[in-house]
């Protein structure tokens, strides 16, 4: 794979949605708020280039990050079309990831 | 050949089919399993977040004292250095001390001058008593003097009648009796006078007290030369060199307690329902990020005052809408453990918090 193959393909798996765009959307757009809304109640705070972020934003970035790579894998295997129910399957593994990141790295 | 063999000659849609349907089937397991993990997360998460309050933008403090000296004058020993580590005891900084000295041997000589004074009123006191005592002596020789001319009239006075004695005899016996009666007078007036004139030694002994206090304030300006630290700390904030004047209740420089570490953290209103004093805390210092220290909740602050109502004597009604409303923040006193290596304790360090509560 040539890279910018590669990087169009990166782009596409994050695309939200090919079928019905404005649902997934809606859905996304809840995933985030509902995530900022459980984490910020504990945040812990990193340190990027001298100014400390909240550890849910860097969480549901790698969230996205890994949900990006899961979908990358389910479609090099064929099961991408067959997630069900896809409206609310990959923001539930976004919210997962991002809670299992949370969970491991920033509870002390 | 046959409709069913026209329309599946090989038997390949049907092995599609089967292939589609075991997709279909895992599709869902999988999309579901993401449902439920979500779920089975958001659970875990709230319940800890709930039980765990954290805060983020907690300062760490330490108690601290600014120096300042006592008695004015130029510094002319200064063995510390700005940041440095002080014990108990050490000296801090040395004020000239000759003035101070001599004001001390000044005092000594007032006092000593008092106490001379003192004896003196002390030795004059005495003699004016003396002096009462023969006015006293003086009355009692003028009031036998009198004794004896009355007796002397009352022996002549009925002789008269009689023509044993002269009208010139009584009469002298009379006028005899008169003067030792004014003689008794003066003698009186002269013992009250006597009296009156007798010094009182309180104020010689209160002008004595007056040079000993002088002594004793002499006598702690000159200690209050030499500063040593009250207790172990750090220097900071230096503002003075060697040989500069240090002038009386200006601040030279901070001592930070090294024995008082505490991280000031302030909670969110709806966080301190279930937090106690004593419960357990985790504390992240941003100079030691990754490291976590130990500590307990101290205290929790029982008032605060909103931004609104700083430097206010008339209502504040900001103008803002209030659909969102900021949650109410408190201090709360996190005391740290005594593990924490010196080396990362700065006051001002950033310092994260989460109180374990219930446990």
């Amino acid at each position: 794979m040539n890279p910018c193959r590669g990087c169009f393909a990166l782009a596409w798996y994050f695309k939200p949605s090919l079928t019905c765009g404005w649902m997934n959307r809606f859905f996304l757009l809840g995933t985030s708020l509902s995530l900022t809304l459980l984490l910020s109640g504990c945040s812990c705070i990193q340190e990027i280039g001298g100014a400390y972020f909240p550890a849910w934003l860097l969480s549901i970035l790698i969230g996205w990050l890994l949900t990006g790579v899961i979908r990358f894998i389910l479609i090099r295997v064929g099961l991408d079309g067959w997630i069900r129910p896809r409206s609310i399957g990959y923001p539930s593994l976004v919210v997962f990831l991002t809670l299992l990141i949370y969970l491991i790295f920033f509870t002390h | 050949m046959t409709t069913e063999e026209q329309k599946n000659p090989t038997g390949l849609a049907e092995n599609m089919a089967d292939r589609h349907s075991s997709k279909a089937i895992l599709g869902a397991v999988i999309g579901w399993g993401f449902v439920i993990l979500a779920i089975i997360a958001a659970v875990i998460t709230y319940a800890w977040n709930s039980r765990n309050p954290r805060c983020n933008n907690g300062v760490l403090m330490a108690d601290m004292i600014g120096i300042a000296p006592r008695v004015s004058g130029p510094i002319n020993d200064l063995p510390i250095k700005d940041n440095q580590m002080v014990h108990k005891g050490d000296l801090l900084y040395q004020i000239k001390t000759a003035p101070y000295e001599i004001a001390v041997q000044s005092a000594n000589a007032n006092l000593a001058m008092a106490e001379g004074a003192l004896t003196n009123a002390g030795f004059q006191i005495a003699a004016q008593q003396a002096q009462v005592k023969s006015a006293e002596a003086s009355q009692d020789q003028a009031q036998a003097k009198l004794a004896t001319a009355k007796d002397n009239y009352e022996r002549i006075a009925p002789l008269l009648a009689k023509h044993y004695a002269s009208a010139q005899d009584v009469s002298d016996a009379k006028n005899s009796m008169q003067a030792a009666l004014a003689g008794v007078a003066s003698a009186q007036a002269q013992v009250l006078s006597a009296q009156s004139s007798v010094l009182s030694i309180s104020e010689a002994q209160a002008k004595r007290d007056a040079a000993a206090a002088s002594l004793a304030q002499a006598e702690l300006n000159l200690k209050y030369c030499t500063v040593k630290a009250p207790f172990d700390a750090l220097i900071s904030q230096m503002s003075i060199s060697r040989g500069a004047y240090a002038a009386q209740g200006q601040q030279v420089f901070t001592l930070i307690d090294t024995h008082s570490w505490w991280v000031c953290e302030p909670f969110r209103e709806g966080q301190l329902n279930n937090m106690k004093v004593g419960d357990p805390v985790t504390v992240e210092l941003k100079t030691a990020a990754g490291k976590y220290f130990k500590g307990t909740v101290e205290s929790i602050g029982w008032g605060a005052t909103p931004q609104a109502l700083q430097n206010s004597i008339l209502p504040v009604i900001p103008q803002a809408l209030d659909w969102v409303q900021l949650e109410q923040r408190f201090p709360v006193r996190i005391k740290l453990a005594d593990d924490v290596p010196a080396e990362i304790l700065r006051v001002g360090t950033t310092a994260a918090a989460t109180v374990h509560t219930g446990r």
